[in-house]
């Protein structure tokens, strides 16, 4: 036991604990004192931090390659038989682990800041590297204190990875998604920095903005990928239920998008710049708020995979506490400052911005509302309840029209004063009508019915798509981003409105159509896993009597935790998706059997990585300039 | 009479503006979330409340050992969800989530049936099994815990 993982691990996050203190102490104190040689160790500070948690992470994924059963975590989350690959997804397959991956995530966008901050001022890049060193002293106290990912156990009995997370999905989506969580607590740290030096301007909006686009675009391609490992693993269909885990990811993506907006209008004209700042403290707070909600337990969800009541505490303390004061510091600075009155015109290109910003922060505060009125009522003893989808469909469904109209408008306008001009406006028009004739067109060819709803929806869509050629060469990843939106929505739109589905009881030999196709259940066969066993069904997709595919859906087993698992089986397509899963065994061998026809459900993927891709593409353009 | 330059125009049609478009999204909303609310009961809290068919509720507990019955030649389901003080029959008809075994938790969301009024019938039309094995309804843990 003397050498056991667990005092190297434990040495190294007390090691990395004292460093975030010294990060966070030293520069405030050097910046009051006005002593460069403290506002000069943040940075070796920061770095020296990075390099201590980076090896407790490793040492964590060292502990899970080894099968070292004598830690808790390890124990509790693998397993003899569980295959390589998903050991390593086991790191931060629970609670203790995931939460050094968000440490280890801080540590590194840190360790960016480090690298990327040589031509700021001092002050600013130490003060920005000092509150970055309170959040992480914030984490590491409670990772150490509540849930130390080393803790060790005697003559523990392996409990392998929740089969739900053995999947190769599952390998990229919680970094990706911490990853821009993460994120925005550089943006966060940058914003208070300027506020605590009390010269938040134009400039601020001209450094963080590559920051917000990074944090944003990994967020996305995070809740992307979320989106589809629930399509093909949870075996329902769904590509977005809302729930509530689902919720706490997409709060901080809506508050970012609206900064996102806003820091372009700040940056070139410099007004907004208020509404900017707290947006910019609030999408942290949400990032925040976010792994509290699915990190304390306090929601009936389907995936919180990892909660313990008593976090719950710590983590909403720490959010009053950060939003409080830095909404503070933000009052406490406005009323200084009065910034000067400026005039633009209600079509001008900024006033499109800000209400873009204002509708994705109402959408944000409709789904806040929606995730968080059970746990307000039950916190109120108003009784226990949930807020179903079609709540968060019907509030949505406005703004999300108004959204794509202003979008459509974006490639039209000016910035200032000179805003809507005659010929702008004659040629906008003309694009609005076309896209609502192609709609009409359509929708009319192609499913032989007037559905009012899908129209309206796919002639805003199209207004979009067609309105943005015109920004392509000036504003390249503006115009892919909003084509990537538009992708998403198309997805959505015509995946719900024309999936099939059916739930039917078939034996084998028994035939079922579905569509244009028809699925023929040939036979269930045994099989055996490296860690479980199951039965795998066959069937034969055929259309117009032509053999397309077959289709292999499991039912496993996985042994040690004697948990069921459905695995389905797709046929994917450009255009639509053919899925099957297996339900249960019934009598006379025969099963109960699922089955979709998903329409145009790829785009709503494809759409969500092509929004992050133009994100990344615009940060090489900032990058390149830079140089 | 109060004279306003152009500036001081402007802010007050933003403030106006901005109240306008806040009560209709507040009034937006407050109409949605009463119509999707789904209140939560275990079986004696939902025999208490006592709601009219139709009404959707969400009813969560355990699922009783030895309760399962299907139906044969068809997807429909019989079972009783338990708190340990009442029981309720539940009707299902469709797949079943892996999760749902018995003796386990399960929340199933429907409403009641509307055939004899003597003998209440939950008719679910989604069921929902959290995705870990040791889930149960709070209160039905607070029940177990008092025992």
């Amino acid at each position: 036991m003397l050498f056991s993982l667990y005092y190297f691990g434990t040495a190294l996050i007390y090691g990395a604990l004292g460093c975030a203190f010294l990060q966070c102490l030293l520069p405030f104190y050097g910046y009051f004192s006005k002593n460069k040689y403290c506002l000069a160790l943040a940075r070796p500070c920061a770095l020296l931090q990075s390099l201590l948690i980076a090896n407790a992470f490793l040492l964590l994924i060292i502990a899970f390659i080894s099968n070292d059963f004598s830690i808790a975590y390890v124990a509790k989350n693998s397993h003899p038989s569980l295959p390589f690959f998903y050991r390593l997804t086991a790191v931060w397959g629970a609670h203790e682990g995931s939460f050094l991956l968000w440490i280890f995530l801080l540590n590194l966008w840190t360790t960016a800041l480090c690298f990327c901050s040589k031509d700021w001022d001092q002050d600013l890049r130490a003060l920005s590297l000092a509150l970055l060193g309170l959040i992480s002293f914030c984490f590491l106290l409670f990772l150490s204190q509540t849930s130390d990912p080393f803790a060790p156990i005697a003559n523990a009995i392996p409990q392998d990875l929740n089969p739900l997370l053995q999947d190769p999905g599952f390998f990229v989506h919680p970094p990706m998604l911490y990853a821009g969580y993460v994120g925005f607590s550089v943006v966060f740290a940058i914003t208070l920095a300027y506020l605590v030096k009390g010269a938040a301007s134009s400039h601020w909006a001209h450094i963080v903005r590559p920051w917000v686009l990074a944090a944003w675009s990994f967020l996305t391609v995070g809740i992307t990928l979320g989106s589809w490992w629930a399509y093909h693993v949870l075996g329902w269909g769904g590509f977005w239920f809302w729930d509530p885990v689902e919720n706490a990811s997409l709060l901080p993506w809506l508050a970012g998008a609206a900064l996102l907006h806003l820091v372009c209008v700040v940056e070139k004209q410099g007004r907004f710049l208020g509404w900017a700042l707290i947006l910019a403290i609030l999408t942290f707070s949400l990032s925040i708020l976010g792994t509290f909600l699915v990190r304390s337990g306090v929601l009936i969800s389907v995936h919180s995979f990892a909660n313990d009541p008593s976090r719950g505490a710590f983590l909403l303390l720490l959010l009053a506490f950060i939003t409080g004061s830095a909404l503070a510091l933000y009052i406490f600075r406005s009323l200084k400052t009065r910034a000067a009155p400026s005039l633009f015109s209600w079509t001008s290109r900024e006033a499109l911005l800000l209400m873009q910003s204002i509708l994705l922060f109402t959408a944000m505060a409709t789904v806040l509302l929606g995730t968080l009125y059970p746990l307000i009522m039950e916190a109120t003893g108003l009784g226990t309840l949930s807020v179903g989808p079609p709540y968060f469909n019907q509030v949505l469904f406005p703004l999300l029209l108004l959204t794509l109209l202003f979008m459509g408008w974006a490639p039209f306008s000016q910035w200032g004063l000179s805003g809507w001009t005659q010929a702008s406006g004659r040629s906008a028009g003309r694009q609005l009508l076309l896209s609502l004739v192609l709609a009409v067109a359509l929708t009319l060819f192609f499913t032989q019915q007037w559905n009012s709803t899908v129209i309206l929806k796919l002639s805003l869509i199209l207004w979009v798509l067609l309105s943005v050629k015109t920004a392509f060469l000036k504003q390249t990843t503006m115009a892919l981003a909003h084509i990537g939106f538009a992708v998403v929505i198309l997805g959505i739109v015509l995946s719900s409105a024309f999936s099939k589905e059916r739930e039917v009881r078939l034996q084998p030999g028994e035939t079922v159509a579905l569509g244009p196709y028809v699925f023929q259940f040939n036979d269930v066969q045994g099989e055996e896993g490296p860690n479980y066993r199951g039965v795998r069904g066959s069937f034969t997709v055929l259309r117009h009597h032509k053999k397309i595919t077959t289709l292999t859906p499991e039912k496993r087993i996985y042994s040690v935790r004697s948990m069921v698992m459905t695995k389905v089986d797709i046929y994917p397509g450009v255009f639509h998706d053919l899925y099957v899963a297996l339900g249960e065994p019934l009598s006379d061998n025969a099963w109960s059997v699922r089955l979709y026809y998903k329409p145009f459900i790829r785009w709503v993927w494809l759409g969500g990585l092509g929004i992050a891709l133009s994100g990344f593409l615009a940060l090489l353009r900032f990058a390149r300039r830079q140089t | 009479m109060l004279k306003l330059n152009k500036l001081q125009t402007r802010r007050l049609y933003y403030l106006l503006a901005l109240m306008l478009g806040l009560a209709l999204a507040a009034g937006l909303i407050l109409y949605s979330l009463k119509q999707n609310i789904n209140l939560f009961f275990t079986p004696s809290q939902a025999l208490q409340a006592n709601l009219p068919a139709g009404h959707r509720f969400r009813l969560g507990g355990q699922v009783k050992p030895g309760s399962v019955i299907r139906e044969k030649n068809r997807l429909q389901v019989h079972f009783i969800l338990t708190d340990l003080k009442r029981e309720l029959p539940v009707t299902y008809s469709g797949i079943l989530p892996d999760l749902f075994r018995e003796g386990n938790g399960a929340i199933a969301e429907g409403s009641w049936g509307t055939a004899s009024q003597s003998k209440k019938t939950f008719i679910a039309t989604e069921i929902l099994a959290k995705h870990d094995e040791n889930y149960m309804p709070r209160a039905m843990y607070e029940e177990l815990r008092k025992k």
